[in-house]
């Protein structure tokens, strides 16, 4: 992580259940924070979050857990999320998409302090040298609720403008009765277009 | 007492090392200075006189990012009430030691890995504290004999060779041994299964140098004059308090301009 100076001081002022930083987990413009319409967190990223005790004692154990993936939706101003068993195939991350969406369908969501930034080691530095500093860059850039994985810059503003008409949220604990799974990839059975 | 902490990096720190250096300044007084991605000598003169303008500063911990420090190091280091300690720890898997020592187990000199030295001790050197223009050669004669000599270009080191030999007191070698680690290879990206392979090197072969075997010795005589006598006649009489044995001397360094300018 890059972390803005002072910001523990200004996270533990706020004094909130749970407090996070958003910041570019890829490139610069892209974030680890989805919002919902209110501004509070639906999920954030693990790499700078201050949680009060009560809350980790009260969260269900274990309290990150990578064996859920969540699938998301956006129809008719609904943003609506859904899990799916992935404790089969290897993952990466979903412990803190998990922890974000217990805290806010318990009616705690994170709430986001500030942006930072994380560091990407490019190139290891030459040994047994005076001069073997590691080649580090910093990613700081925040393209907000820009959660998405792909590079394609259509596909993004396709889900940012989708994004935008959003007024409520419904997180599901099954998989809607009209998606299925193809080859890993969840699609309407009836096949039409949507945001998924 | 206040510790300035000097913590050099090329970058990246073992978490390990980092979890190992709070342990060891839990309960005292701290501030850690950084260096991120310097060169040596840089990343070791810059954070240490930042810690130096600090007053508060009595004592400097120098830990480079990838120590392996034993719980309760510093506590130990802190008790010895000596103005320089340094701890020993391997520079190869094999166990090459990074001080060499005196017969009677002084360091000669030695790394910069864990060493803990008082404002006065460091105060006392020229300006740059450490430097890697002077490399050393070594003659081994009736002492080990060491000529300073300025080089250009590439070194690796050098700095805490030329920071050991002109201390102003000796640096004790500590009986606390360290070790170091070696990343072997970054872990995979983007997988929940990322961690890095980490080496720890504990092996340690204590490097000495040979007794120099003396039959006859100076000795300075209660008027302050100096005798050439028999070792062993001379200690009867030491214990007489009749004559003083200087302390051996085991390294030379060897006068020439170069010394002169770094001292």
């Amino acid at each position: 992580m890059a972390l803005p100076k002072g910001i523990l001081k200004k996270m533990v002022k706020l004094n909130y259940p749970a407090v996070a930083l958003d910041y570019p987990y890829k490139k610069d413009g892209d974030s680890t924070v989805l919002h919902d319409p209110q501004g509070y967190a639906l999920y954030t990223g693990t790499g700078f979050l201050l949680v009060w005790r009560e809350v980790i004692d009260k969260m269900p154990k274990p309290i990150f857990r990578t064996d859920l993936a969540w699938d998301t939706r956006i129809q008719k101003h609904k943003l609506v999320m859904w899990p799916r068993d992935v404790s089969k195939i290897k993952t990466y991350g979903l412990h803190d998409i998990n922890f974000g969406l217990t805290m806010w369908t318990n009616g705690m969501p994170i709430m986001v302090a500030a942006p930072a930034g994380q560091r990407k080691l490019i190139a290891l530095g030459p040994k047994n040298t005076n001069n073997g500093a590691h080649i580090i860059r910093t990613i700081s850039k925040v393209g907000i609720d820009n959660i998405t994985k792909t590079d394609n810059e259509e596909e993004k503003l396709k889900w940012m403008a989708a994004l935008s008409q959003v007024k409520t949220v419904e997180i599901m604990d099954h998989i809607p009765e009209d998606i299925e799974y193809i080859e890993g990839q969840a699609h309407l059975k009836d096949g039409t277009e949507t945001i998924i | 007492m206040r510790i300035g902490v000097i913590f050099p990096s090329r970058g990246l720190a073992f978490s390990r090392t980092c979890e190992e250096l709070l342990d060891n300044l839990e309960n005292l007084d701290y501030e850690i200075y950084f260096a991120h991605g310097l060169p040596i000598p840089e990343c070791f003169n810059r954070p240490v006189e930042a810690a130096l303008k600090d007053k508060k500063n009595t004592h400097f911990f120098f830990v480079e990012d990838d120590m392996i420090l034993p719980k309760n190091l510093l506590i130990k280091l802190l008790a010895e009430k000596v103005p320089a300690i340094a701890c020993d720890y391997p520079l190869t898997k094999d166990g090459k030691a990074s001080i060499l020592r005196t017969p009677d187990g002084t360091a000669i000199y030695g790394g910069t890995g864990c060493l803990l030295v008082t404002r006065k001790f460091i105060e006392s050197y020229k300006r740059p504290i450490f430097r890697t223009d002077i490399a050393w050669d070594v003659h081994e004669g009736e002492t080990l004999e060491m000529t300073p000599r300025k080089i250009n270009g590439n070194a690796y080191g050098l700095h805490d060779i030329t920071f050991s030999l002109l201390a102003p007191n000796p640096i004790k070698a500590s009986r606390v041994r360290c070790g170091q680690r070696k990343l072997i290879e970054l872990g995979a990206q983007a997988t929940n299964t990322g961690q890095h392979d980490i080496e720890s090197w504990t092996d340690l072969k204590i490097d000495k140098l040979k007794k120099i075997k003396e039959t006859n010795k100076n000795v300075i005589l209660s008027d302050g004059t100096m005798a050439f006598m028999d070792l062993k006649r001379a200690r009867v009489l030491e214990e007489k308090g009749l004559v003083k044995i200087p302390k051996m001397a085991y390294v030379t360094l060897m006068h020439n301009e170069v010394l002169e300018e770094i001292c």
